[in-house]
């Protein structure tokens, strides 16, 4: 039930954040009121969170800051860093929202609880997910192939909606756990091999 | 004790108990068999809906074989607090994930009832199975509150039915009751009551009740009837009594009339016979003594101028007393024979028209010398009597007969009222002294012959039934009116017109006070 309620949850904050950004685009200066994909994409990051648990992390925990790291996506670190204020102002748990231009073999994302990988880093994320194998961040991308390179969640677009699939074996062996209703919920997912029968 | 001794009212409320605990049993049984299979019912599909629902719930983890989240949700059976334990197999059978309540003190085998069910996607693979063991204590406990409900309806009911008895009581036993003891009072002899309690309704009791207080008022009143017949019973029996005492007595008294006449015609018979003897035999003495007597004076007038004094002188002077003597007593003697000759006279003789005034008037003369200074006598004659057809000699000697009486009974002077009137088709005459009157004793005597209270020589006790044979003949009657030392009244009573009959039912004596 837990997971539900979170579930819950986050559509009503989802619901909520999406109409803020309506009025705020319409006080912006006019435009179609059309929640942006990059909103949508945000929410799911932020969505992600309830359904991921964490090797080190206790259940009792939860108030714990999150920290989602966004890679080569300006837009969508704008957006995530907007969530951030209002669900600090609604007192919810707040997330941390770190923004990387682009990769640089320097970059340490051992603080990120979450790193999304954007469209501009195509050419860098097979090097990135390597390098981040077994390690419990959770990689979130929106390139095709993301999880045949070793990528936990690729995002995609499916007649007109956001959809992911899941690398439940590349989260197995990253020792992240991955709620079975997220995975009900996902395009596919890719299975760890069965156990020994 | 049998059935039948038993009162309608225990009977009663005995039935309405039996069949109402009967009824109370077999809807409580009925009732608590559907509510428990009801429940039961229920209890499996809701149980078999539980492992469905949780089973499903589990779906995702057991494909993604996330046990975690399994635990997550077959926690969520915490809130139910009869489940026990939730066991979720793998689809090889291994225990996948599971969830143990934690109180389980005091569960024993036999009260744990398990449901199990697959767990098969919606493409039809078969992922798992999900067993829920649950507790049916709470069932058992829900059972016993049902047993408990339907034991106070019971009981409830029992009372209801106890009180309703009750009420049938009052409203059939209580009338009955009161009849009974309505009827125990008729059975006992009282008729007094008028009222039954329980008659004010139409019902069958109060019809009942009214039909007996009526037949108890006809029995009351058929009753106080037989009890004023036997109270004016013997009053009337001796009202009865008394008038067969009447007849019985007037037919002694019309015996004793006929013994009496009897007598007198037997009397009458020898007494004829007799004077006729004596009659023959005194006319010898009565021829005899004028001879004796004249013999006698012509010896004494011879005697007288030879032995005047010879005691055979003084001889001649007793037998000139002694031939008085025997004149005196021939003289009386005749006069008896002359009075039973008269006594025993038949009553043939002819009726002649005769004025009582004349006859009454000759016969005072007649008697004058007797009463002479002694007694006055009164003559009262109403001049409207009428000429009564009448034997003249016999009536005349009747008249006679009475006067002599009323003037021997007057000792030293007196009156004696003479009276007559007519009434009624009748002749009255009525003769009244104040001389001596006659005792109360003597009273009933004094027309049988021979009965006399004067001294011999002076009274025969002929006279008055002579008179009162004479009077019969006249079919007449004789009333006697007496007080001692007041005087007596005698009345003659002759019917005026001749009588043709023989005999007259009123032709006896008269009422004599
Ligand atoms: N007038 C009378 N007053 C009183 N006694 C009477 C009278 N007449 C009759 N008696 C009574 O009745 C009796 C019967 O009368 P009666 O037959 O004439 O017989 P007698 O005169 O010879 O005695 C009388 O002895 C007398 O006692
Ligand atoms: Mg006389």
């Amino acid at each position: 039930m837990k997971m539900r309620l979170h579930l819950r949850m986050a559509l009503v904050i989802l619901a909520l954040i999406a109409s803020s950004m309506v009025v705020s685009s319409a006080a912006a200066g006019g435009g179609e009121p059309v929640i942006k994909q990059v909103q949508v994409k945000a929410v799911y990051l932020y969505n992600f969170l309830h359904f991921v648990t964490w090797p080190d992390q206790e259940e009792k925990e939860e108030k714990v800051v999150k920290v989602i790291g966004v890679l080569g996506d300006q837009e969508l670190g704008r957006s995530l860093t907007e969530l951030a204020r209002r669900l600090r102002q609604r007192g919810r748990t707040t997330i941390k929202v770190i923004l990387y231009n682009s990769y640089r073999p320097d970059l340490d994302f051992s603080a990120c609880h979450i790193l999304f990988i954007g469209r501009s880093q195509a050419d860098n994320f097979k090097m990135i997910v390597a390098r981040l194998k077994g390690r419990p961040i959770l990689t979130v991308a929106d390139v095709r192939h993301f999880l045949s390179a070793g990528g936990m969640i690729e995002l995609v677009k499916m007649e007109g909606r956001i959809r992911y699939q899941v690398n439940l074996s590349a989260a197995r062996t990253a020792g992240l756990r991955l709620s079975s209703q997220l995975l009900e919920s996902a395009l596919t997912v890719i299975k760890p091999m069965p156990k020994e029968d | 004790m049998f059935w039948r001794d038993v009162s309608i009212k225990h009977k009663l409320t005995l039935i309405l108990m039996l069949t109402s605990s009967l009824t109370v049993l077999v809807a409580c049984l009925a009732f608590y068999g559907l509510v428990v299979n009801h429940f039961q019912k229920v209890y499996k599909r809701d149980m078999n809906n539980l492992a469905l629902i949780v089973g499903s719930n589990c779906k995702a983890a057991l494909m993604f074989d996330v046990p975690e989240d399994a635990g997550v949700v077959l926690a969520t059976l915490k809130g139910r607090k009869s489940v026990r334990q939730v066991i979720l197999y793998d689809k090889q059978g291994h225990v996948f994930a599971s969830y143990k309540a934690s109180a389980l003190k005091g569960t024993s085998v036999k009260e744990i009832c398990s449901f199990s069910r697959k767990i098969i996607l919606d493409d039809g693979t078969y992922v798992g199975r999900i067993v829920i063991e649950d507790d049916m204590r709470d069932m058992a406990r829900g059972r016993r509150q049902i047993l408990l409900i339907l034991l106070l309806v019971g009981v409830g009911s029992l009372f209801s039915a106890f009180w309703l008895s009750a009420i049938l009581r009052n409203v059939v036993s209580k009338p009955l009751l009161s009849l009974t003891e309505m009827v125990k009072r008729i059975a006992a002899g009282d008729f007094q009551f008028k009222k039954c309690s329980s008659m004010r309704g139409r019902d069958e009791m109060g019809v009942l009740c009214s039909a007996f207080v009526e037949m108890n008022k006809r029995l009351r009143d058929s009753h106080e009837r037989l009890e004023e017949y036997n109270r004016t019973l013997e009053g009337r029996v001796a009202a009865r009594t008394e008038e067969l005492q009447n007849a019985m007595d007037d037919l002694r008294k019309s015996q004793a009339q006929l013994v009496q006449s009897e007598k007198m015609a037997a009397l009458g018979q020898l007494v004829a016979g007799v004077a006729h003897d004596i009659n023959n035999n005194i006319s010898f003495i009565a021829g005899a003594l004028p001879n004796i007597k004249r013999m006698t004076n012509e010896l004494v007038v011879e005697m007288a101028e030879n032995h005047k004094a010879s005691p055979a002188w003084q001889m001649h002077l007793d037998i000139v007393s002694l031939l008085a003597n025997a004149e005196e007593g021939v003289r009386r003697t005749k006069k008896i024979v002359q009075d039973l000759n008269a006594f025993s006279r038949s009553s043939h003789g002819q009726l002649v028209p005769v004025d009582i005034h004349a006859e009454l008037n000759n016969i005072i003369n007649l008697l004058r010398y007797e009463c002479r200074d002694k007694a006055e006598i009164i003559r009262d004659f109403d001049p409207d009597l009428p000429v009564v057809y009448c034997q003249r000699d016999h009536m005349g000697q009747a008249y006679m007969n009475i006067l002599l009486n009323a003037i021997q009974a007057i000792e030293k002077r007196g009156t004696i009222r003479l009276k007559t009137w007519p009434a009624g088709g009748k002749a009255y005459i009525s003769f009244q002294d104040n001389g001596s009157g006659i005792e109360p004793e003597a009273l009933e005597y004094i027309f049988d012959p021979f009965f006399s209270t004067k001294p011999v020589g002076q009274g025969t006790g002929l006279g008055l039934s002579i008179t009162y044979n004479i009077v019969k003949n006249h079919h007449g009657k004789i009333e006697v009116h007496s007080a001692p030392g007041r005087g007596t009244e005698i009345v003659i009573i002759l019917p005026v017109e001749p009588c043709k009959k023989a005999d007259e039912e009123d032709g006896g004596v008269g009422g004599m006070e």
